[in-house]
């Protein structure tokens, strides 16, 4: 590998010696080579050889001449201009696209930030104003402390129902609170009134009008109250009654897990209704925007492609 | 002097040409063009493709003749001239050609062609010419195109190794480096060619080992 290298270094100096290229130092140190060297004095003379054969190849006579005329520079003008212009409008359209493409997925990244921002901004806020509302939560808390070993089955259902639970807004847990009212009154009947029923019971029963679905309970003697007052009220019912009806309190046990189902499932209903109208809009804007960069994407391919065909045919 | 006067001429043609003087740009193309020819004719080694690399050249030369910052207007043509010579390669690689033999009316082959005929030179020497051209073609196109120009300016059309560097857009040290190599790979062709080498030559060599 070594001796490779050496070869080739030497070829090189010997090549720029013949042709003059090497400083005086290098030349002279060369000559001290070659006095000794017989083989480097060998491979000179090849060297040499070659490089005059090739200063003596025959020159080539043209066949024609190739001088310009005034139509071959105007024709050839003309084209080129073409070709500019193909290529400027290809490469502009190019740009916009990417401009047009960088920004939409910057605005649309933006713009889902700002609608999650706004969507959590909202539910603080509800958080903030109902305040006296988590109260509730914490009576349905104590509940499912009770019995937690009574019906295994039901607290392992509700465990990943809980949790979401009570992150969630305030607003929903005093929805939720309502709803505990007419499924106390369905205990009565003997009912176990489903997540559906327990939503339709509590709209029904703030609107001050009789639950269809209690079965053979009776109607809900109190006239309706304002959302925090019946939540604390009705919480105190299920357990006052699960001291004496170990049944009645399991029922409660399962009201409240209606309850928190409710609220999970409240929850999103609400986010979607807020980030609705900004998704309405970039939705509306879509179709242009995607007309927009289609012509752009057309035009670059067109005259790219055209440019190209240009270039190619102008001699 | 004479040299002197030669380059201003050419600098004052180049000034005419810049203003859109077409004769003047003509007048330079007949000075270069038989320069420009031969370098085409052996980096590509076919008369056609070099004719038109040629005045593709030519053409672009007088378009591009605001891009010439003063220096060499051969080593700014020549380079122009090769970059066309690249294209026309790149061009034939996508399309390769079968390159046509010249051939007279009764459909044989010329053996010696009327752009390679010299009206001052026995049918001999002519023969001997056109044999030494043709062996020396066949070397240089086994070449690799880089190193094809390099030997074509330099050993062939006699250029120094700056001015080589100027006209190929290539470093210094890589046109000595490519020069040494492509001189040594044509040393083995042209000895495979021996015999067919004219008789001069290998006296010459004998000599010049003497």
């Amino acid at each position: 590998m070594k001796n490779d290298k050496l070869h080739t270094i030497e070829i090189e100096t010997l090549s720029a010696y013949l042709d003059h290229e090497l400083s005086e130092r290098e030349e002279t140190q060369l000559r001290d080579r070659l006095a000794h060297d017989a083989e480097l004095r060998e491979k000179l003379e090849d060297l040499r050889l070659t490089r005059y054969t090739l200063r003596h190849t025959p020159k080539v006579k043209r066949s024609r001449s190739f001088t310009l005329s005034p139509e071959m520079v105007r024709k050839q003008t003309v084209a080129w201009r073409a070709i500019n212009i193909s290529r400027l409008v290809s490469v502009a359209a190019s740009v916009l696209f990417s401009f047009m493409i960088i920004g939409e997925i910057l605005f649309s990244g933006s713009g889902g930030l700002l609608a999650a921002n706004t969507a959590e901004d909202s539910v603080m806020e509800d958080s903030s104003e109902e305040v006296g509302i988590p109260m509730s939560m914490q009576a349905a808390d104590e509940n499912l402390m009770e019995e937690p070993a009574e019906e295994p089955m039901i607290a392992a259902e509700s465990a990943p129902v809980e949790e979401p639970a009570a992150d969630e807004p305030a607003d929903d847990v005093a929805g939720d609170t309502a709803e505990s009212t007419p499924t106390v009154s369905g205990i009565g009947g003997g009912i176990e009134p489903t997540a559906t029923q327990s939503l339709e019971v509590a709209e029904s029963e703030l609107e001050g009008t009789p639950e269809p679905g209690a079965g053979g309970g009776a109607p809900p003697t109190e006239p309706p109250l304002p959302a925090e007052a019946t939540g604390v009220e009705e919480r105190t019912m299920p357990s006052q009654k699960a001291t004496g009806e170990i049944g009645q309190a399991e029922d409660g046990m399962a009201e409240d897990m209606t309850m928190a189902d409710d609220s999970a499932e409240t929850a999103p209903v609400e986010k979607f209704d807020e980030t609705g109208p900004t998704e309405e809009g970039s939705r509306e804007s879509i179709p242009w925007i995607r007309w927009i960069q289609g012509g752009l994407l057309v035009l670059a391919i067109c005259f790219g492609a055209a440019a190209i065909y240009f270039r190619r045919t102008v001699r | 002097m004479q040299h002197k006067q030669s380059q201003f001429d050419e600098l004052k043609m180049v000034e005419y040409a810049l203003e859109g003087d077409l004769d003047a740009f003509n007048r330079l193309v007949m000075e270069y063009q038989d320069l420009a020819y031969n370098v085409a004719f052996r980096v590509l080694g076919e008369r056609t493709a070099a004719e038109d690399a040629v005045q593709d050249a030519f053409i672009s030369a007088f378009r591009k003749l605001k891009s010439f910052r003063g220096g060499s207007f051969k080593a700014w043509l020549l380079r122009i001239v090769t970059n066309a010579c690249y294209d026309e390669l790149r061009r034939q690689k996508r399309r390769p050609l079968v390159p046509l033999q010249p051939t007279d009316s009764e459909d044989d082959e010329i053996e010696s062609p009327s752009w390679l005929e010299d009206p001052g030179e026995t049918p001999e020497e002519t023969a001997l010419r056109e044999e030494l051209s043709q062996a020396i073609q066949n070397c240089l196109n086994s070449l690799d195109n880089d190193f094809r120009i390099v030997v074509v300016l330099v050993d062939i059309q006699g250029m120094d190794y700056a001015e080589a560097a100027e006209t190929a857009n290539t470093p210094l040290g890589t046109i000595k480096s490519r020069l040494a190599r492509a001189r040594m790979r044509l040393q083995d062709c042209l000895r495979g060619f021996g015999e067919l080498l004219p008789e001069i030559f290998r006296l010459e060599g004998e000599r010049i080992s003497q």
